[in-house]
């Protein structure tokens, strides 16, 4: 049974994402820092680091993203000569494309790095009992301790987020879970807006279906006795 | 019915996605409850995509670590003060992917292979004027025949292609046959004939039954025999005395594989004409242009 906050909003917009920051003055922040001023930068990071931190958590897990934000922090400063406004959210879109840009590289580096030194993920064990499914453990899923921090909701949505492909991912990111507008999410992903919805359109529905497979299994785990195990768990 | 067909569900579910965004016109909203009052399936689609969406909606944002900015604008300060750590990352190692890696090697084996057949072909090449049984370069022989006159009295003509004559207008008209006259063989089109205008080319030795120049010649099986009798002496030439050529290479195994090849190459083109790509007669394809 889902919960009730399920139930209330069915029928009507939902409202998502942080609050809006105040940007008005952003253009005399991101001027100051282009003139290299370290304290209007950091006013900066202190307004969007929460966003950055998030896209990228939802992306590439909780392991890297710390990391990954700094990163995308320091590059942003370091392309900040090449930044021009367009707009007065252009810098967080700016931003955003940064983002963005880094999760899709981490997730290809560590694609990379699963198939030279890793072993397959379709490739069975051997084992005594015969050939069993190999287990690997997550990068993109929070440690127990980690987990503890969520809420019910949003261990829900990381697990189901985790088995989308990474544009479902990317995109219910931005739009559903960041709260940006349509436009802006398209300028962020540098694709037409109509495109941007039919993408929107079908993670979604990806969404709903691997959200059914979720309850389906979780109701599964609760009824059936607890089956023993008979998977190995690689090292 | 209407209400039940695939595309008007299909129609009806990207409706509901507008709904989700409040899209939605007020028309197309009583279109789509009517249809959803009809269509149970779409129904319960209709809840299931309300509900996967409510609860992404509901999810509140992750709040990060509460050391992390401060953690970032030591980093930034540390970037200020050292530029070449600004936009760096975090792994100084960069890993290429493994279809990178074989392309680059394929491309610097590719290379490598064509500067080895450079510099063979180099040395295998004599610096003196060479009959036409030599094992020469084809391209090489192709581009710059040698004069009529310097032939040690040549086996077969080879009619070089109106492409190779316009590089070589001078040489153009060296193309002869020694075999008894045979009409000129299938003229299917008038065909580019470059003459030196200026400085005529000396007449090449006499021979009997010299055809025109660009005709396709087409030697007797006398002819036939005697080219192959001369290119198997030849063969057998580079292959038992290779010291005796100006080569420098010391290979002569090298030597007697290039130079076998060159003749097996050429014996081919002029007993069954120009093959594809080596166009040593004019083809009746290239005579039309």
């Amino acid at each position: 049974m889902p919960p009730k906050v399920f139930e209330e909003a069915k029928d009507q917009p939902l409202q998502s994402g942080p609050p809006a920051e105040d940007l008005s003055d952003e253009v005399a922040l991101v001027e100051q820092a282009r003139q290299g001023d370290a304290e209007a930068f950091g006013l900066l990071v202190d307004r969007y680091y929460r966003r950055i931190y998030g896209v990228v958590y939802r992306m590439c897990g909780p392991d890297d993203a710390e990391d990954l934000t700094q990163e995308i922090f320091l590059k942003a400063l370091g392309a900040l000569r090449s930044f021009q406004f367009q707009g007065q959210a252009s810098f967080r879109t700016w931003l955003y494309r940064i983002a963005v840009n880094a999760a899709i590289n981490e997730l290809r580096r560590r694609k990379r790095r699963r198939q030279v030194e890793g072993p397959s993920l379709d490739s069975p064990v051997s084992t005594d009992d015969g050939e069993v499914e190999r287990e690997l453990p997550d990068e993109t899923m929070p440690t127990p301790a980690q987990a503890a921090e969520q809420t019910e909701t949003q261990r829900m949505v990381h697990e189901v987020l985790n088995r989308l492909r990474p544009q479902h991912r990317l995109v219910l990111t931005l739009v559903d879970l960041e709260g940006l507008e349509y436009k802006e999410a398209a300028r962020v992903l540098r694709c037409p807006l109509g495109t941007l919805k039919s993408r929107v359109a079908r993670a979604r529905d990806a969404f709903a279906r691997e959200f059914e497979k979720y309850r389906r299994e979780q109701e599964e785990e609760r009824t059936a006795p607890a089956p023993q195990s008979r998977s190995t768990r690689s090292k | 019915m209407a209400f039940f067909t695939r595309n008007n569900c299909i129609r009806m579910r990207r409706l509901l996605n507008q709904r989700l965004d409040g899209e939605l016109s007020p028309a197309d909203r009583d279109l789509l409850e009517t249809h959803l009052s009809n269509c149970p399936a779409c129904a319960a689609w209709a809840d299931r995509l309300a509900t996967a969406t409510s609860l992404l909606r509901a999810a509140a944002p992750i709040e990060p670590p509460s050391h992390l900015s401060a953690r970032i604008k030591a980093a930034l300060a540390t970037g200020l003060a050292d530029p070449r750590r600004v936009g760096g990352t975090r792994s100084s190692v960069r890993s290429f992917s493994p279809t990178f890696v074989r392309l680059a090697t394929a491309g610097a084996l590719a290379v490598l292979a064509l500067v080895l057949v450079t510099a063979l072909r180099d040395q295998t090449v004599p610096p003196v004027p060479v009959s036409p049984l030599s094992p020469a370069p084809v391209v090489e022989r192709l581009a710059v025949s040698p004069p009529a006159e310097a032939l040690p009295a040549p086996p077969a003509p080879i009619a070089p292609s109106p492409r190779v004559a316009t590089a070589t207008p001078t040489t153009s008209r060296a193309v002869t046959t020694s075999a008894p006259s045979r009409p000129v063989a299938r003229r299917s089109a008038p065909r580019r004939v470059i003459r030196t205008p200026a400085t005529p080319t000396p007449p090449p030795p006499p021979r009997a039954g010299e055809a025109p120049s660009g005709d396709r010649a087409e030697p007797s099986d006398a002819s036939r025999a005697a080219t192959a009798t001369q290119l198997a002496m030849a063969r057998q030439r580079i292959s038992v005395a290779p010291t005796t050529r100006p080569v420098n290479s010391g290979s002569a195994f090298t030597n007697h594989v290039v130079g076998s090849l060159v003749a097996d190459i050429m014996l081919t083109a002029y007993l069954d004409g120009a093959p594809p790509g080596m166009a040593l007669t004019p083809t009746a394809a290239e005579g039309d242009f």
